[in-house]
C-alpha cells in the first residue's frame, strides 16, 4: 500500500538530551483522516514539524507522497496549520491571504472561494489583530486551503475555541476530507477525534504507543457482570483462565474475554450460586483506551 | 523568487512602522532647517562663529547633496538599522516564518525577496532624504533671496548611489542582527548601541591610539563618512584628507559594499539552518 505520509524511525532530540520523538514509525493512508493522538508534550507538533521541514529529524526520515519534507516538492503538496495560526496583525484577513497566495504561487482569485469556504467573508478585509481566535482559526484553515493541496496537516485547530467554534471546525474538517484529500489531524481531544478520525495513532513520550481504527482501538472483548455477591463472583471468575482482566466499576465487575463467552460466564456463575441480575458485553470509551495506553506506557518508562 | 518579493513588498507597503519610518526621514531632513532657522533668529554676537558658518555652509544653496548625505549618513543610518531589523526581527515576534515557510519557495527563496523588498524601501528613504534636502535648500534660497544652480543629474544619480550604499549597509546590519537572535528589540538595542556609541568611542580612541586606526577604518561609521564627504559640505566630517582616520572613497565604496554582500550572506545561511520550533 502506498502511504501518503511515511516516517522511518523518525527522531528528535533537542540538546543531545530531550528526546521529543523517537523511532516514530507513522503511516497515514491516502484519503483518510488520520488523528494524530496523545496529551501534551507527547511529540505530536515536533512530528509534524519535521514532516513539513520547519526542523530536522535528528536521525530517521518521512516522505510526503515520497517527497522530502520542507522541499517545494513536498510543499506544494500540503496545506498546513501548525500551532496557533500566525499572520501579520496589521494586515486584513484577506491581505494575509493575498501574501500567502503569491508565496505559494496560488492564483489569487481562490481567496474569495477559501474565505467563502471557512465563512470568512464578511470579515475579510477586518484586521487580523481584530479577529476572535475562531476567525483566527477560520483564516488559518483558508490559508490552507489556497493551493487546494492534496494534504492536510493541523495541529489542534479546535484549540481555545468555544463549543459551538469547536462543532463548526470539526464539521469543516469533516467536509474538508471528503474526496481524495488526507487529513492528518493532531489532538490532545478524544471526543474529537472519535467523532471525525478514520484511524488514529497514539503518541507518547514521543513513541507511537498503538495505532488502528476506533473500533480496533477500543476493542470489543469486555463483558459487564452485575452479581451478587460480588466476593463469590469475582473468586469464580478469577479461576476461569479465559478472563484476562477483571476491573471494579460501579459495583459492577468489567471483565477482559472474548463476548462470544458470556452465556457459558452466566451458567458458572449461576452454578455457583451467583445470582446475575446483568451481564453484557460492553466497550471501552476511547478516553478509557487512552487513558490505559498512556498509564501502561508511563509505567513501562518508570 | 518573484512571488516572495511581491508578498514582501505587501507586508512592507502595509506596515505602519515602515510609514512612520519615512516619516521619520522626512523630519530628520528637515531638522537641518531647523538649526538654520535657530542662527538665523540669534542676534549676531551670540553666535559661535565657527559652528554656525559650518550649519550655515551645510543648508547653504549649492550644498542640497552635502546636506542629503550628511542626513543619510547620520540619521539614516539608525533608520535603515531600525528598518533591517524590524523587517526579519517581525517575523520571529508574531511566529509567522512558519506560515511563510510552509508554502512552497526554499528558505533562499523567502529571505532572498526579504532582502529585496528591504533593499526597495531603503530606496525609497533615500529619495525622501534626497527630495526633502531639495526642499531644505528651496526654502533657504526663498528666505535669502538668492538663486543657486541645482545638482546636475549626474551628481544627483551619483548621491542616490551613495544613499543606497550607506543605508543599505546599516539595513544589512539591522537584517544580520535579527535573524541571529530571532527578533527585533535586541537586534534594534544592540545595533544602536553600535551604531551611536562603539562607532563614536572608537574613533576618538584610535585618534591617540594607532593600534586600533586600521580597525576603526573598517567600521561603516567612517565609510559611510567619506562617501558622503565626496558631495560638498558634511557636519562632523572625521575623514577630511590627512585626518589620521581618512580613507580612500573606493576603500570605503568597496568596504560598505562588502557589509552588504557578507552581512546579507550569512544572514541567508544563518536563516537556512535555523529550525523554527
Amino acid at each position: 500500500m502506498e502511504y501518503v505520509i511515511e516516517t522511518n524511525n523518525l527522531t528528535k532530540i533537542y540538546n543531545n538530551k530531550i528526546k521529543a520523538v523517537e523511532n516514530l514509525n507513522l503511516r497515514v493512508r491516502a484519503g483518510e483522516i488520520y488523528g494524530f493522538l496523545g496529551p501534551n508534550g507527547a511529540g505530536k507538533t515536533t512530528t509534524l514539524k519535521m514532516l513539513l521541514g520547519l526542523i530536522k529529524p535528528t536521525s530517521g526520515s518521512a516522505r510526503i507522497l515520497g517527497k522530502v519534507p520542507g522541499t517545494p516538492d513536498s510543499l506544494s503538496l500540503l496545506g498546513s496549520l501548525v500551532e496557533s495560526p500566525a499572520f501579520y496583525p496589521y494586515l486584513s484577513g484577506r491581505d494575509n491571504l493575498r501574501v500567502i497566495a503569491d508565496y505559494s504561487g496560488a492564483p489569487r482569485s481562490r481567496i474569495d472561494e477559501v474565505l467563502d469556504i471557512v465563512g470568512l467573508k464578511d470579515r475579510a478585509n477586518d484586521k487580523f489583530k481584530g479577529y476572535s481566535l475562531g476567525m483566527k482559526q477560520r483564516l488559518g484553515v483558508a490559508a490552507t486551503l489556497l493551493k487546494d493541496p492534496q494534504i492536510l496537516i493541523l495541529d489542534e485547530p479546535t484549540n481555545g475555541l468555544d463549543p459551538k467554534g469547536m462543532a463548526e471546525m470539526r464539521e469543516l474538517i469533516r467536509n474538508l476530507g471528503q474526496g481524495n484529500r488526507t487529513v492528518l489531524l493532531s489532538s490532545h481531544l478524544l471526543n474529537e477525534v472519535e467523532q471525525i478520525c478514520d484511524r488514529v495513532g497514539v503518541i507518547q513520550q514521543g513513541r507511537l504507543i498503538a495505532e488502528g481504527t476506533i473500533s480496533e482501538l477500543k476493542g470489543s472483548g469486555a463483558l459487564l457482570v452485575r452479581a451478587t455477591p460480588s466476593d463469590l463472583a469475582l473468586s469464580m471468575l478469577r479461576s476461569l483462565d479465559y478472563v484476562e482482566k477483571i476491573e471494579e466499576r460501579d459495583g459492577a465487575l468489567l471483565i477482559s474475554t472474548d463476548p462470544s463467552m458470556a452465556a457459558e460466564i452466566n451458567r458458572l456463575l449461576v452454578q455457583s450460586g451467583v445470582a446475575v441480575s446483568e451481564l453484557h458485553p460492553t466497550s471501552q470509551s476511547l478516553e478509557e483506551v487512552f487513558l490505559n495506553l498512556t498509564e501502561v506506557n508511563e509505567e513501562q518508562v518508570v | 523568487m518573484i512571488g516572495s518579493f511581491r508578498a514582501e513588498l505587501i507586508k512592507l507597503y502595509k506596515r505602519p512602522a515602515i510609514w512612520i519610518l519615512a516619516l521619520v526621514t522626512v523630519v530628520s531632513t528637515l531638522f537641518w532647517l531647523l538649526i538654520y532657522w535657530i542662527i538665523k533668529i540669534t542676534p549676531q554676537e551670540a553666535q559661535t562663529t565657527q559652528s554656525d558658518a559650518t550649519f550655515t555652509q551645510l543648508v547653504s544653496p549649492g550644498n542640497t547633496l552635502g546636506l542629503a548625505l550628511t542626513s543619510i549618513s547620520g540619521f539614516g543610518g539608525a533608520i535603515a538599522l531600525i528598518l533591517g531589523a524590524m523587517t526579519v526581527g517581525g517575523e520571529y515576534g508574531w511566529n509567522t516564518w512558519k506560515t511563510v515557510l510552509t508554502q512552497k519557495p526554499t528558505r533562499s527563496q523567502v529571505f532572498l525577496g526579504k532582502l529585496l523588498g528591504a533593499a526597495s524601501v531603503v530606496a525609497v528613504y533615500t529619495l525622501i532624504s534626497i527630495a526633502t534636502a531639495y526642499l531644505d535648500t528651496f526654502i533657504v534660497m526663498q528666505i535669502e533671496g538668492i538663486k543657486a544652480d541645482w545638482p546636475s543629474i549626474a551628481e544627483l544619480i551619483r548621491a542616490i548611489g551613495a544613499g543606497l550604499l550607506i543605508m543599505g549597509a546599516w539595513t544589512s546590519i539591522g537584517i544580520f542582527l535579527a535573524t541571529l537572535f530571532r527578533g527585533t528589540a535586541l537586534a534594534v538595542g544592540l545595533g544602536l548601541i553600535y551604531s551611536l556609541a562603539l562607532e563614536t568611542i572608537m574613533q576618538l580612541v584610535a585618534q591617540p591610539v594607532s593600534q586600533v586606526r586600521e580597525f576603526v577604518k573598517i567600521l561603516i561609521g567612517i565609510n559611510a563618512s567619506q562617501v558622503s564627504s565626496t558631495f560638498g559640505q558634511q557636519l562632523g566630517d572625521n575623514s577630511v584628507p590627512g585626518s589620521v582616520l581618512s580613507v580612500s572613497t573606493d576603500r570605503a565604496v568597496i568596504t560598505l559594499i562588502l557589509y552588504v554582500v557578507i552581512l546579507g550572506g550569512l544572514s541567508v545561511i544563518l536563516f537556512r539552518r535555523q529550525e523554527q520550533t
